[in-house]
């Protein structure tokens, strides 16, 4: 697998905000998800694309 | 969380389809129609910025990015981002809703619609957003296909009592979906009344700064003629 293909543009992710929140979102490079705090979501990333879908976001645990 | 059908309109599932009937230069209405008149309004509006709402697999962000512009495309439809970023590995693409943006206010200089709204199933929540991620003074570029052609659905085209074709409306003032089928795609495409967008785009606070239902320029004679028999598309430039 070609990781560099697969990383994410920092740009792109510095003008990305939570669609259903409009809050921040905080890249986890280790699970490769876009973690929107305000909406308890977290949003995956596959290979490289953000997946902002609200259905396809993950509800974040307590205390995650 | 919501329960929206992620092929509500059949573009997951014709994806493939598309993508197989679909050249880089685009469709007749694009490549013969739309495409100049697009980029000469994108240009004249001097955004150094786009995004691009309903990009498909990314040629008009393509297009715009080879002017020089920095173009974000979004999509719902995942296989046409994954399509978008390989064919264009430095560009900004993401999976999303039109409903939905993940933008912030004011980030773009230049929102576009290329033949998009009539699959959008929310028109006043996509256009609230387009106007929302404009900063001010931005424009929203819109491509449509006609109301006066989408009104017709399926009726097709019919042989009238002068022994020419026609292509009649429909229920014009019925706004509804409906379902087509062609080379293997199978969408659904909204007709509304041009009066509904023209109020969606009246009630953001936006001013038209420009109107048009382009002919095609060029192109095969016998396609340039079956779409000169109808109005098949329109522009519309709007200012925040």
């Amino acid at each position: 697998m070609d990781e560099d293909n697969h990383d994410v543009d920092p740009k792109l992710l510095e003008i990305l905000v939570c669609p259903l929140s409009k809050g921040p979102l905080r890249y986890d490079s280790k699970a490769r998800e876009l973690i929107s705090e305000r909406a308890r979501l977290a949003y995956p990333i596959r290979e490289g694309v953000p997946i902002l879908l609200i259905d396809e976001a993950r509800e974040l645990e307590d205390g995650e | 969380m919501t329960d929206r059908d992620p092929d509500e309109n059949g573009w997951l599932s014709s994806s493939q389809a598309w993508l197989d009937r679909m050249p880089d230069t685009g469709d007749f209405a694009r490549e013969f129609i739309l495409d100049s008149l697009m980029v000469q309004r994108a240009l004249g509006s001097r955004a150094a910025t786009m995004l691009d709402v309903g990009c498909g697999e990314g040629r008009f962000c393509r297009m715009m990015a080879r002017h020089g512009v920095q173009t974000t495309g979004i999509d719902p439809v995942g296989p046409f981002i994954d399509q978008a970023r390989s064919r264009d590995p430095d560009g900004r693409y993401l999976t999303g809703y039109a409903e939905a943006l993940p933008f912030d206010d004011g980030d773009f200089e230049l929102v576009v619609f290329y033949l998009s709204l009539m699959d959008i199933e929310d028109i006043h929540l996509a256009i609230r957003e387009a106007v929302r991620v404009l900063g001010p003074g931005g424009t929203l570029l819109i491509a449509n296909l006609t109301s006066f052609f989408t009104s017709n659905g399926t009726i097709g085209w019919i042989t009238g009592e002068d022994g020419r074709r026609h292509h009649p409306l429909g229920r014009y003032l019925e706004e509804r979906a409906d379902w087509f089928e062609w080379d293997g795609v199978r969408i659904r495409n909204w007709h509304r009344p041009l009066g509904t967008y023209m109020s969606a785009l009246l009630a953001e606070g936006l001013r038209l700064t420009f109107f048009d239902e382009p002919a095609p320029v060029g192109g095969p004679t016998d396609r340039v003629e079956r779409y000169a028999e109808t109005p098949f598309t329109m522009l519309m430039e709007w200012v925040k």
